[in-house]
C-alpha cells in the first residue's frame, strides 16, 4: 500500500501513466525491445494528458491495458478450457471403465482419510482443553512435586493457606482462586433429591479469573457469603424446572441449606476442571473447621492470575524452598519433601500427569501414539494409491504415447497426471468425511468424550484437514506423474513395457511396506491383548470374584467411640453371616488396587536407623479369609486370641523376604518413632496393592477394624434375594446411610482402563491397517492376472494344472509376506517392549506371536486373492488365446 | 501473393503517409487521424510483427524523440509492401466495379 500512496503524490505532479496498469503489463507480457508496449503506450499518454486532461488519459490507459491484456490471454483460456473439459472427460472415464480399479482405490484411500480425519478431530480436541479462557497465558497451577520415602509422588492441590502466603508476600500475582472436592453428595428441593458428583468449593475470584459465565447474579459476591451456592443452568432446571432459582434454598445431604446466588453456564466439554456447582469457600469454613487449621491437607486446587508483565521463571525460583519453609511441621512428620511445581493452565490436560489429581486428563505420549498410527494408515492408504494408479497408467500408455505424439508436453502429462490424482483425492476426500460424519458418535470409544458434531466445523480443523488433502494428492500423484511423463512414445506404440524393473521392484517395494505396517500393527494387537489377559488372569492374587464391598461412613463410626465400633462390627457381621448366601464379612480400611501410601517400620533385629517402606492395612479378622488368601507360616487373626486386636500383625512373603529373619513369628515390628509395636503372628501369601505396573510391595496387615469399607464374599444361587436380605440388615444397623455396594472385580479390572482403550485403538488401527493393505493386494493381484492370462492360457495347453497355477500367484504373495515379517518383527518386537516395560508383571513376547501375526496376514492376504487366482486358473484357454 | 486484410491495409498507409517518420507512437496517432478509430496498441505490434514477417516492412533505428529517451525503431514500407498494397487497391477496385456509388438505390 506504501508504494501505491507515494506513487499518487508523485504522478499528480507528473505525467506517468497509472503505476498499476504498467505492473499488469509487466505480470502478463514478455518484454520485448522492439515492441516495448509500455513505452509506447506511455509517449502516447503523454499526448492526450496534454490535449485532453488527465481523467481522459487514465481512462484511456485503463482501456489499452485491459484489452491487450484479454486478448492476448484468451485464446489460452479457451485452449486450456477445451484442454481441462478433455482431461476431465478422460478421467471420469477411466474412473468408470475400470471399476474394480476404482472402487478399491477410492475405498483404501477414503478410509485412510475418514480414520486420519478422526484421530485429527480428536486431536485437535485434546489441544484445545483450556484454551477457550481469555487469561489462558496469565493462569497457572499451583501443584507440589516430591518424594515420600522410595516413591516419587505429585499432587495437584496445596494446602488452602498458600492462598494467604502469595496473596501478601508476592506483588505479581493479581488472583487466586481455590477449588476444593465436598464431601457432600446430594442435593435436594422438595422430593427431588439426586446424588451429584460436580460439585467444588470455590472461591469468589473464580469469576476474574477463569471465563465463567453468570447467566443471572452478581460475579462480584455471588460466592462471598457462607452457604451460598452457583449452580449451573443444567442442574438448576433439574431441581427447579421453571421457576427462578435464583434466592431459592437448596438442601444439601439433608442438613445443609444454601441460598441459590447465582446460575453459571456449565464449563465447556475442553476445561479439564468439571462442575456443575460450585459453593462458597466461606462455606466449607463453617462446616469443617479442622482441615482449614492442620496444614497437611492438601486439599485445596489452587489456581493464580498473574499480572499482564510477569515473569513465571522468576516467580518460581523464588518459591524454591518454598514448603520446606512453610510446612516443615507436616512435611517431617509424614516423611515427605515438597517443592514448587507451576503449572501452566493449557498445559494441565495434556503435560501434567501427576500422582494426585483431578481425574480425566490424557497423557500426551497417548496423543502421540495415536498419531503416529493415524500417519501409518494415512501412508498405507497413500501406497495403495500410487501403487494401482501406476498399475492403471501403465494399461493408458497407448493414450500416453497418442498424446505425445500428438505434441503434449511434458508438463501436460504431469498436469494432467496431477489433475487426475488430485479428482481422485477430492472424491476420495469427499466419501471420507461423509464416513467421518457418520462415524463421529463412535469416536466416543477412542476419546471418552461426547463431542459435539459442530466441532468438525472448527475453522483450524477445516484448514488441517485441507491441508492433508493437499498433501495426500501431492505425495499420491508425485510418482505416478513422473513415471507416466518417463514414457517412451515410440516404445509404447510398439508395445514394449516400459519402466521395465525398476518399476516392478518399487511397486513390490511398496506393497511390501504395507504388509510390513500391517503385521507390526497386529504384533502390537496380539501383545496388547496378550498382556491385557494376563492382567485379567493375574488379578491381584487373590480370588476377587464373588466380592462386593460397601463404604463404611467413618463420620458415623468416628461418633460409635472405639468399643461401640467392635461391638457394632461384631453383630452385623454376626447378622449378616447367617444370611444365605453371604460367605464371609471383613472390614478393612484400604481396598486392594486402591490408595496407597508407604509407611516407614522397624524391624526388630535391625539396627535402629534401617527401616522398611511397607504397606500398612488396618482389618478384621477375617479379612485373609473373605480374600482367600493363604497363610503360608503362623496363623491368621481369630476371635480366639483377643489379643491380636491391635498387637499382631500378618507380613507378606515379601517384607518377610526384604526383613530376613530367619524364624519371623513372634518377632516384633515397631513404627519408626517407635510409639506402636506389634508381633508378627503369621506370613501369608504375596497379593499385588497396586495395580500390575508395580512390584509386590512389602505388605504389613494389622488387626485393627475401624474401617473405611465392608468386603462381603456371596455364593448365591439368588443373588437379588442375598441383597435385598443385606440391605435391610444394614438399614436398621446403619440408618443414616444407604447400603451402597460394587463388585470389586470391577474395580480391579477398571485399573486398567487406559490399557483396555489402547488395547481398542491398536486393534481399529490393525483392522483398518489390514483392510487398506488386502484392497491394494487385491488390485494388483488382479492386475497381474489380467497381464497373465496368455500365459495362463499357453501354461494350461500344455499340461499345468490349476493348482500349479494357482501357486504361481501364491507364491508370489508368501514371498512378500516373508520379507514383509522379517522386518515387521524387530519393529513390532521393540514396540511391544517398550509399552510392556511399564509393567512390573507382563508377557513374553515369544515367536508364536510373531508366526501367529505372519500366519493371520498371509491368511487374509490370501483369502482376498482367492477368488480372483482361482477364476484365472479355472479359464479356459480356449476363450484365453481365441485372439491370438 | 496474398492481399492484405483491411487492418493491414491501414497500418501499411499510415506508415505511408508518415514518410520516414513512422514509429509506433505516430503510426497509433496517424490511424486514429484517418480512422478516427483508437486501435488497441497491443493489436498494433501484432500486425506489425505479422507483416515485417511477410517482409513487407522494414525496420531502421532511428533517434530517440526525447532526451532521455531510447532508439526508436522507425518502419519503411519495402517493395514487396507496395506491391502487396497495389494488389489490395486492385482487389478493391476490381470487386467495387460497376456498383453504383449509392447502393440502396437499386433496391
Amino acid at each position: 500500500m506504501y508504494f501505491i500512496k507515494k506513487h499518487k503524490a508523485e504522478r499528480t505532479m507528473s505525467n506517468k501513466p497509472p503505476f498499476i496498469a504498467n505492473l499488469i503489463i509487466r505480470l502478463f507480457s514478455r518484454f520485448d525491445e522492439e515492441f516495448d508496449l509500455i513505452r509506447t503506450l506511455s509517449d502516447i499518454y503523454k499526448e492526450r494528458l496534454m490535449d485532453h486532461g488527465r481523467l481522459n488519459a487514465d481512462i484511456w490507459y485503463w482501456k489499452q491495458v485491459l484489452h491487450s491484456l484479454l486478448r492476448n490471454r484468451i485464446f489460452n483460456i479457451i485452449w486450456s478450457m477445451k484442454m481441462l473439459k478433455n482431461y476431465l472427460k478422460i478421467a471420469f472415464r477411466n474412473i468408470k471403465r475400470y471399476k474394480t480399479y476404482s472402487i478399491v482405490n477410492l475405498t483404501g484411500l477414503s478410509l485412510g482419510i475418514a480414520s486420519s480425519l478422526l484421530i485429527l478431530a480428536y486431536v485437535n480436541f485434546e489441544f484445545s482443553f483450556d484454551e477457550y479462557h481469555g487469561n489462558k497465558d496469565r493462569i497457572y497451577r499451583f501443584a507440589a512435586t516430591g518424594t515420600q520415602g522410595i516413591n516419587h509422588y505429585s499432587i495437584a492441590s496445596v494446602h488452602s493457606s498458600v492462598k494467604d502466603y502469595l496473596e501478601l508476600n508476592f506483588p505479581e500475582v493479581e488472583d487466586i482462586v481455590r477449588f476444593a472436592k465436598p464431601w457432600l453428595e446430594t442435593f435436594s428441593n422438595g422430593d427431588k433429591k439426586f446424588k451429584e458428583d460436580g460439585l467444588y468449593y470455590a472461591d469468589n475470584s473464580v469469576f476474574n479469573i477463569f471465563d465463567l459465565e453468570l447467566l443471572s447474579g452478581d460475579p462480584n459476591n455471588a460466592l462471598t457469603l457462607p452457604y451460598t451456592v452457583v449452580l449451573s443452568a443444567e442442574l438448576a432446571e433439574k431441581y427447579f424446572g421453571d421457576e427462578n432459582p435464583l434466592g431459592k434454598i437448596i438442601k444439601c445431604d439433608d442438613e445443609y441449606e444454601f441460598t441459590i446466588t447465582g446460575i453459571m453456564v456449565k464449563p465447556p466439554v475442553n476445561s479439564h476442571l468439571q462442575y456443575d456447582a460450585l459453593i462458597s469457600m466461606e462455606s466449607m469454613k463453617k462446616i469443617f473447621e479442622h482441615p482449614f487449621e492442620y496444614r497437611g491437607h492438601f486439599d485445596w486446587f489452587t489456581y493464580i492470575l498473574m499480572r499482564e508483565d510477569h515473569n513465571i521463571d522468576e516467580f518460581e525460583s523464588k518459591l524454591s524452598g518454598f514448603f520446606d519453609q512453610q510446612y516443615s511441621d507436616v512435611l517431617v512428620s509424614t516423611g515427605r519433601n515438597l517443592s514448587v511445581l507451576i503449572q501452566p493452565l493449557t498445559s494441565i490436560h495434556l503435560y501434567s500427569n501427576l500422582t494426585y489429581d483431578n481425574p480425566g486428563n490424557t497423557n500426551i505420549t497417548y496423543i502421540y501414539g495415536l498419531i503416529t498410527s493415524a500417519v501409518f494408515i494415512l501412508l498405507i492408504a497413500i501406497f495403495n494409491y500410487v501403487n494401482l494408479s501406476t498399475v492403471r497408467w501403465t494399461k493408458r500408455t497407448k493414450e500416453i504415447g497418442m498424446r505425445k505424439v500428438l505434441g503434449a508436453f511434458k508438463e501436460q502429462l504431469i498436469l494432467q497426471c496431477f489433475g487426475e490424482s488430485a479428482l481422485n483425492t477430492l472424491i476420495a476426500f469427499i466419501i471420507g468425511i461423509i464416513l467421518v460424519v457418520l462415524t463421529f458418535p463412535y469416536l466416543y470409544f477412542i476419546s471418552g468424550y461426547n463431542l459435539d458434531i459442530g466441532f468438525l466445523t472448527t475453522r483450524s480443523l477445516i484448514l488441517q484437514a485441507l491441508m492433508i488433502l493437499g498433501i495426500i494428492s501431492f505425495t499420491a500423484s508425485v510418482y505416478t506423474a513422473f513415471f507416466v511423463s518417463g514414457f517412451r512414445p515410440i516404445k509404447i506404440i510398439k508395445g514394449i513395457n516400459t519402466g521395465g524393473k525398476n518399476i516392478s521392484f518399487s511397486r513390490n517395494a511398496l506393497v511390501v511396506l504395507q504388509f510390513l505396517i500391517s503385521i507390526s500393527l497386529i504384533i502390537v494387537t496380539i501383545g496388547v491383548f496378550g498382556q491385557i489377559d494376563f492382567l485379567k488372569q493375574t488379578g491381584l492374587g487373590f480370588n476377587d470374584k464373588q466380592l462386593i464391598y460397601s463404604p463404611v461412613y467413618t463420620d458415623y463410626m468416628g461418633d460409635l467411640g472405639n468399643e461401640k465400633v467392635d461391638i457394632w462390627i461384631s453383630s452385623i457381621k454376626q447378622e449378616l453371616l447367617l444370611l444365605e448366601g453371604v460367605e464371609e464379612v471383613s472390614f478393612t480400611t484400604t481396598l486392594p488396587g486402591g490408595y496407597y501410601a508407604l509407611s516407614k517400620l522397624n524391624p526388630e533385629g535391625l539396627s535402629e536407623q534401617k527401616t522398611i517402606n511397607a504397606v500398612l492395612y488396618d482389618v478384621s479378622d477375617d479379612y485373609l479369609k473373605t480374600l482367600e488368601i493363604e497363610i503360608i507360616e503362623g496363623r491368621r487373626f481369630t476371635k480366639e486370641f483377643p489379643a491380636d486386636r491391635d498387637n499382631s500383625v500378618i507380613i507378606n512373603e515379601t517384607a518377610a523376604k526384604m526383613i530376613g529373619w530367619e524364624e519371623p513369628i513372634g518377632k516384633k515390628i515397631k513404627t519408626e518413632n517407635g510409639d506402636k509395636s506389634w508381633t508378627v503372628v503369621g506370613i501369608m501369601k504375596d497379593i499385588h496393592c497396586r495395580s500390575l505396573h508395580h512390584k509386590i510391595d512389602p505388605l504389613v496387615i494389622t488387626n485393627f477394624p475401624h474401617s473405611h469399607y465392608m468386603m462381603l464374599r456371596i455364593k448365591s444361587e439368588n443373588f437379588e434375594n442375598t441383597l435385598a436380605g443385606i440391605e435391610s440388615i444394614w438399614d436398621r444397623m446403619e440408618p443414616n446411610h444407604p447400603f451402597e455396594y460394587s463388585f470389586l472385580e470391577d474395580r480391579i479390572s477398571s485399573m486398567y482402563n487406559s490399557e483396555e482403550k489402547a488395547g481398542k485403538i491398536v486393534q481399529i488401527f490393525a483392522i483398518l491397517a489390514i483392510i487398506i493393505s488386502s484392497l491394494g493386494i487385491f488390485g494388483f493381484v488382479s492386475y497381474m492376472i489380467e497381464q497373465r492370462t496368455k500365459e495362463i492360457g499357453i501354461r494350461k495347453t500344455f499340461g499345468a494344472t490349476e493348482m500349479s497355477i494357482a501357486c504361481i500367484f501364491v507364491k508370489n504373495l508368501a514371498v512378500w509376506i516373508v520379507i514383509a515379517s522379517v522386518f515387521a518383527i524387530p519393529i513390532g518386537y521393540f514396540i511391544v517392549n517398550r509399552w510392556l516395560e511399564s509393567y512390573a508383571y507382563r508377557i513374553n513376547v515369544g515367536w508364536e506371536i510373531f508366526l501367529l501375526s505372519g500366519l493371520s496376514a498371509f491368511m487374509l492376504a490370501l483369502v482376498t486373492i482367492l477368488f480372483q487366482t482361482i477364476k484365472a486358473a479355472c479359464a479356459k484357454p480356449v476363450e484365453t488365446l481365441r485372439y491370438e | 501473393m496474398r492481399s492484405l486484410t483491411v487492418f493491414e491495409e491501414t497500418v501499411m498507409l499510415a506508415i505511408y503517409r508518415l514518410k520516414g517518420n513512422a514509429y509506433s507512437v505516430t503510426i497509433h496517432g496517424e490511424i486514429m487521424k484517418m480512422t478516427g478509430e483508437d486501435v488497441i496498441v497491443g493489436t498494433l505490434f501484432n500486425t506489425l510483427k505479422q507483416l515485417g514477417r511477410k517482409g513487407y516492412l522494414n525496420k531502421e533505428k532511428g533517434r530517440p524523440v526525447s532526451e532521455k529517451g531510447k532508439d526508436i525503431v522507425i518502419y519503411r514500407i519495402t517493395g514487396d509492401g507496395y506491391r502487396a498494397l497495389e494488389k489490395t487497391r486492385d482487389l478493391h477496385n476490381k470487386i467495387w466495379d460497376n456498383i453504383p456509388d449509392v447502393l440502396y438505390k437499386e433496391t
